[in-house]
């Protein structure tokens, strides 16, 4: 039994190298791949893959916001919108019948499978108007581009909207227990115009938000096992740390057919699930 | 828009008051994870649940293995000191602990945003404290 503990330890601890590396977050790898090889029930490892999102993103938090990097007064507003969703989407998601979510989960991986087949990404795209209302909330920033030693100054546009795609992904999130940074970051990146290492970090000020609100649903509806969490927690912090290490040495891009490819994999695995197959 | 420049630019205090916050009890929890959850599995600690009788039904949805088994839920295990004394309840408050984390976080932000005259930020902090908070009640899965 402490085995299959040990056994989710290893497979989070693989997974995480790959998250990284990918450039995807743990719990978006975690819950398709982990409920289709693995004996759990969905409902656990939906809650210990918010649980996987959420420390990765709190333990990687302080060093992002002290560079600038994640920015408060972008995330805030969006993580309101979403943890609201999450909540509901968590409520949602655990009174389906598994079949169902199985089957749900199945669509919104292959979809984010094909969404990262196709999304492109861009560094500093240029935002030359802001909207009314990031204006009002005064919702901007610059950091410090260790890369290029230049300042980055950016803006943002299409504020209204992006808060309904943040509620949209909350619920996604808190459904499926999905860390839903492969969706906050082109949303922040693609949609508002903020600058891709701004996107990202902020994105994980947002998850962990959204993913500590839809946790609270998980834990008291029993679907919070420690026995599975824990050593998938342990597994994917320890992944990511050595997978940041080797970011630089390995050809990500190659590495990301990979990840794409398990995605699908994965989602087609419990869409056939979710089918009885 | 880039800009040459001789030094970083400032780190808005909300923000080093959030971080600071955050470093200090991520890595507190962290460590309190991993302690707790080797009390659970080395059988350090009595258990509320056994592993062996969880993992027997690991299977089942949520909701038939609590009738089953009456595992720790929510808030349950800090019943009693008896309760709350066992390896899986501990896990289970390390797992607590760190979802907390953002509440305790904001607690502490909200007012350097009104320090700063940033109000409505502190304002959206609160809002969203209260909303984490609520959750943590469980009324709303009750």
């Amino acid at each position: 039994m402490v085995g299959m503990g040990a056994a989710a330890f290893l497979f989070s601890f693989v997974l995480g190298i790959f998250a990284v590396l990918a450039g995807v977050g743990g719990g978006v790898l975690f819950v398709p791949i982990v409920s289709s090889f693995f004996p759990f029930h969905l409902d656990y490892v939906r809650g210990a893959g918010l649980m996987v999102a959420l420390s990765g993103a709190i333990s990687a938090g302080a060093p992002l916001m002290r560079k600038g990097l994640a920015d408060l007064k972008l995330g805030l507003p969006m993580a309101l919108i979403g943890s609201v969703s999450s909540i509901a989407g968590a409520m949602v998601g655990l009174s389906l019948p598994a079949e169902t979510v199985q089957l749900l989960l199945g669509i919104v991986i292959v979809a984010i499978a094909t969404i990262m087949f196709l999304s492109g990404k861009s560094g500093y795209p240029e935002v030359k108007v802001p909207d009314a209302l990031s204006k009002a909330l005064h919702i901007s920033g610059i950091y410090y581009e260790e890369s290029i030693k230049k300042e980055i100054s950016w803006q943002v546009h299409r504020t209204p909207l992006s808060l309904v795609f943040f509620l949209m992904i909350g619920f996604i999130g808190g459904m499926f227990g999905l860390g839903a940074g492969f969706a906050n970051v082109p949303v922040f990146n693609l949609l508002m115009g903020v600058p891709l290492k701004v996107s990202v970090a902020t994105s994980g000020l947002v998850l962990s938000i959204n993913g500590a609100a839809a946790a609270w649903v998980y834990m008291f509806k029993g679907a919070m096992l420690p026995l599975i969490a824990v050593p998938s927690i342990g597994g994917m912090m320890l992944g990511s740390k050595i997978g940041a290490k080797l970011l630089t040495k390995v050809n990500t891009g190659s590495v990301r057919v990979i990840v794409v490819s398990m995605l699908a994999v994965a989602g087609i695995r419990s869409l056939l699930k979710g089918f009885g197959i | 828009m880039n800009q040459d420049t001789l030094g970083k630019p400032p780190v808005q205090n909300e923000q080093l008051a959030y971080a600071g916050v955050l470093d200090k009890l991520s890595h507190f929890a962290m460590l309190f994870l991993g302690g707790s959850y080797a009390a659970y599995v080395f059988l350090l600690l009595p258990q509320k649940v056994s592993i062996n009788a969880m993992a027997a039904n690991w299977h089942l949805k949520a909701s038939v293995m609590q009738e089953k088994l009456n595992a720790p839920v929510g808030w349950s295990f800090m019943a009693s000191p008896e309760s709350f004394l066992r390896g899986d309840a501990l896990s289970y408050l390390a797992i607590i602990m760190i979802c907390m984390i953002p509440v305790v976080c904001l607690l502490f932000t909200a007012p350097a945003f009104f320090r700063e005259k940033r109000p409505i930020f502190g304002v959206i902090a609160l809002l969203q404290v209260l909303i984490l908070l609520v959750a943590a009640t469980g009324m709303l899965v009750r």
